[in-house]
């Protein structure tokens, strides 16, 4: 698709884009109406009560009415502006769609990392399915620093935190490339951290994950110019294919990954993963079980409760284990590797 | 302090001599020397906002070709921290209430001074001994870590930033010493007659700003402290690899630079209150509503700083309360644009330089200020957070506001401060040059934002290249603009006509002062008769 330079939006690669925008042009048509309200008065004012010899001025200070009117006709404004914007970002938050396809997401300075539930890993690249839900879990190397995920045709965006699982959601309805970008300040690579959110179509996106090259589609928006550019200078290989990555950290699946991870690093040795009793919680069913704290409160073990649980175990202690002392496994494991664990507990029910 | 200067002296000739002036407790002349000093970083956060827009006239450069003025992204990151750095707290915080707040805020109340005198004295040279601190940092390998210092970035990739921090920390104190001095001010050094109802509203923006700047400094000056302190001891307060959390670091600085933004703007308004009726010859509309909206705004203020926060990874509910609180800015903001309006309503307008700059405040801070709501709209923050749409707003409402306001503060004011009439032609033109030039610059920015260009790029893609064009072009033409401003005024201090008390027929009580005045402010003491703006039945 052509990026069409009249339109003052990226071209809407979802349906929630869509929402967003019929949002933005609600509160476009406000300001342009707010702001003839103030101009066009100011100018008639300007005009007609100009300096003139002779004319007496009228020191009208008040008028109840208009300053109630003014007062509560913004307030009704402004709070239908927030109810929609909050209903809006409900649908694109809060509203995670069942069975929505899982990636990870890895941050550093100055790359992308995408790790796929069946173990593959891509660099810089997003590759998924059209009309299809994902959800991308995000966080930021540990060490690192902070960065920011934003894909302007889908109208998402969330920072990515070192220690922390941050997530987006999207589904796309549009064969095509789009670009995303760094958009939190992140130092010396902060404008070259860009990639593509590359949606196929699904009988392209099954050849791909099993091994197969298919075409690469057309940028929908921002990139295809620069890539026309480009293409005008280098005389080098102009990339047609989406190559198909196999990497060898993806022999197996995130799920199997983080099976031989639970062995390997001696978590089978305290936790369980069949619900029998030993020194530490069972894994079983852990998973959106609701968790009691040895300090009284509950939590939900989500996502960012199990990896907090295994990098920093004294701030989770469940009630009853207080005095059994995990040891914590910061710095032990890699991103992915944390990933693969979580992956691996969840699939626990 | 002398009581009784010699007659004929004003307060810039007597007393006499440079140590005079370093050691002055004289209000007006700290006033002068915030003035200048204000203005000398305005110059060197200016000539850093060219240098940027100048690398952006086109994207993705190669070094050596034509436009690419910096190096790399690392020259091009510490310019943008500069830039923002001196702009925020070397210039726009400062600006009004330091600068002309100082000079004019005792002569309107009546009084001889400010309350604490040699407070006042040491809040400029804090504000002088941070500020050369922050630039000292320039020639030390510089700070690239931009105005609002996020961590991990600041704590453990940061060069230079230890020093920056504590120059930061140190212009706090300038600025919660002058808010101090300020309230105390009003409350004990108004004149006979100057009752709470005949103070004019640029003291009551005065007052609220310095409430706000009592409150809100200290959480800056603690939160950059202990940026500094993680930096040097190692603590891990905000590092997650030591169990620290990056997002309190933006609460707690958001917590302070929120209410800052409106340390900016309340002075401004104040600005426009007190120009508005004297070049319309009118009261101004709804004194008691505007005074109250003043104060509105304050308070609000403190409590919607996680509207920076929307996709930090704070949660929903977080940014459902402060989505909904941030809105309710809005209305004693629009009561107060709706009032200046409705003042000009059956008056006699004078289109003198402060009313051209009040217009031209009107016209870009309404913008501002609707874009401002656009973005405190949960879902669409969600597109524009971060993007050059967010600069667009702030520049806006920061420079369109703030800066137009004061100068439209200056122009007016100048006569008082210096004795002399600056060239009104040179004004007007130099006025229209920053405006158009203003709205060059900015306007184009609020496209390539929603269209996805990230804020702090170095490079850009081709796609965004039409507005970033623009906008260099526009801020050349601001830039020109200010420069004939520094003509002229210059020009004015040593050849301008002389000026009367009050060449405006103001009704507000400094221009009942000489112009300038004496050391002492009034020869015989004032005693106010009549309210700030009782324009009654004027002919012309």
């Amino acid at each position: 698709m052509k990026f069409d330079f009249s339109s003052v939006l990226p071209p809407a690669a979802t349906e929630l884009a869509h929402s967003w925008d019929h949002l933005y042009w609600f509160l476009f048509i406000v300001c342009v109406v707010f702001f003839a309200v103030v101009m066009v008065p100011l100018a008639i004012f300007i005009f007609k009560y100009r300096k003139k010899p002779g004319r007496k001025t009228d020191p009208i200070a008040h008028n109840t009415p208009l300053e109630i009117v003014w007062t509560a006709i913004p307030t009704v404004i402004v709070m239908i502006i927030f109810a929609w914007g909050w209903l809006v970002w409900r649908d694109m938050v809060d509203r995670v769609p069942e069975n929505a396809m899982e990636v990870h997401v890895v941050a550093e300075s100055w790359a992308w990392t995408f790790q796929y539930s069946d173990g593959r890993i891509e660099k810089n690249r997003l590759v998924v399915p059209v009309d299809t839900p994902v959800k991308l879990k995000m966080t930021s190397k540990m060490g690192d620093v902070l960065h920011s995920f934003y894909v302007p045709n889908f109208r998402v965006k969330k920072d990515l935190v070192p220690g922390l699982y941050t997530q987006v959601f999207f589904t796309s309805t549009k064969v095509g490339r789009n670009i995303f970008f760094c958009t939190e300040y992140c130092g010396l690579g902060h404008s070259a951290m860009w990639g593509e959110v590359v949606v196929l179509s699904k009988p392209d996106y099954q050849m791909w994950q099993y091994g197969k090259d298919v075409p690469l589609p057309e940028w929908i928006g921002v990139g295809g110019l620069a890539e026309r550019m480009k293409a005008g200078e280098a005389s080098g290989l102009k990339e047609k294919s989406l190559f198909a990555s196999v990497s060898a950290e993806s022999a197996e699946n995130m799920k199997d990954r983080g099976k031989i991870l639970f062995r390997k690093m001696g978590c089978v040795a305290c936790h369980s993963n069949d619900g029998s009793t030993s020194i530490g919680p069972s894994m079983k069913n852990l998973y959106g079980s609701e968790r009691l704290l040895a300090g009284g409160e509950s939590q939900i073990a989500d996502d960012n409760y199990i990896r907090q649980s295994i990098e920093n175990p004294q701030s989770k202690l469940s009630k009853g284990y207080e005095d059994k002392l995990m040891p914590p496994y910061p710095g032990h494991l890699s991103e992915l590797e944390l990933n693969a664990l979580v992956a691996y507990i969840k699939s626990l029910q | 302090m002398e009581h009784s200067s010699p007659a004929g002296t004003t307060y810039l000739n007597y007393p006499k001599g440079l140590w005079s002036w370093v050691v002055t407790l004289d209000h007006k002349r700290i006033g002068i020397m915030y003035l200048f000093s204000v203005l000398f970083f305005f110059f060197v956060g200016g000539v850093a906002a060219i240098l940027m827009r100048m690398e952006l006239f086109k994207p993705e450069l190669v070094y050596g070709s034509p436009g690419q003025i910096f190096k790399d992204a690392g020259a091009y990151n510490r310019a943008l921290t500069y830039h923002g750095v001196i702009m925020v707290f070397l210039v726009i915080i400062p600006m009004i209430p330091a600068a002309i707040g100082n000079f004019v805020l005792p002569l309107q109340l009546g009084a001889k001074d400010v309350a604490f005198p040699r407070m006042n004295l040491a809040s400029y040279y804090l504000y002088l001994t941070g500020a050369v601190l922050a630039v000292l940092t320039m020639f030390l390998g510089g700070v690239d870590t931009g105005w609002t210092f996020y961590t991990p970035y600041s704590v453990d990739r940061a060069t230079n930033a230890t020093l920056m921090l504590t120059a930061a920390f140190i212009i706090g104190f300038s600025s919660i010493f002058t808010g101090l001095n300020f309230i105390a001010t009003i409350h004990k050094l108004r004149a006979p007659g100057q009752s709470w109802d005949r103070l004019p509203l640029f003291v009551w923006s005065i007052y609220a700003t310095s409430i706000i700047q009592v409150l809100a400094t200290p959480v800056l000056g603690l939160t950059l402290g202990l940026v500094a302190f993680e930096r040097i001891v190692g603590v891990g307060i905000f590092n997650p690899a030591m169990g620290g959390d990056p997002i309190l670091f933006q609460h707690f600085f958001w917590f302070y630079s929120h209410p800052a933004v409106y340390i900016m703007i309340l002075p401004a308004m104040g600005v426009i209150n007190d120009v508005i009726p004297v070049f319309s010859r009118k009261p101004i509309f709804g004194y008691k509503a505007m005074a109250a909206a003043i104060f509105g705004i304050a308070l609000v203020s403190f409590v919607v700083w996680g509207h920076h926060m929307f996709v930090s990874g704070q949660t929903s509910l977080a940014g459902f309360i402060f989505s909904l609180i941030t809105m309710f800015v809005a209305i004693p903001t629009g009561v107060k644009v709706f009032s200046w309006v409705a003042t000009l309503y059956k008056g006699s307008i004078h289109f003198d330089a402060p009313m051209l700059y009040a217009f031209g405040f009107l016209f870009v801070f309404v913008i501002g200020g609707l874009t401002g709501v656009v973005l405190a709209t949960m879902a669409l923050d969600i597109h524009l957070h971060d993007t050059y749409y967010v600069v667009a707003h702030f520049h806006y409402v920061m420079v369109g506001g703030t800066l137009f306001a004061f100068m439209a503060g200056l122009h007016y004011w100048f006569p008082k401060m210096f004795g002399k009439l600056y060239n009104e032609a040179a004004a007007k033109l130099s006025c229209f040059l920053i405006f158009i030039g203003f709205n060059l610059t900015f306007m184009p920015q609020f496209i390539a934002g929603q269209l996805g260009m990230p804020r702090r790029y170095f490079n850009y893609k081709p796609e965004f290249t039409i507005y970033n064009e623009i906008s260099t072009i526009g801020s050349f033409c601001v830039g020109l603009g200010f420069f004939m401003a520094l003509c002229y005024l210059v020009y004015a201090l040593f050849y301008g006509k002389k000026a009367n008390s009050n060449p405006w027929r103001s009704l507000t009580l400094e221009w009942e002062a000489a112009s300038p005045p004496p050391l002492e402010n009034f020869r015989t003491d004032p005693v106010v008769t009549h309210g700030p703006y009782d324009y009654v039945g004027e002919k012309v």
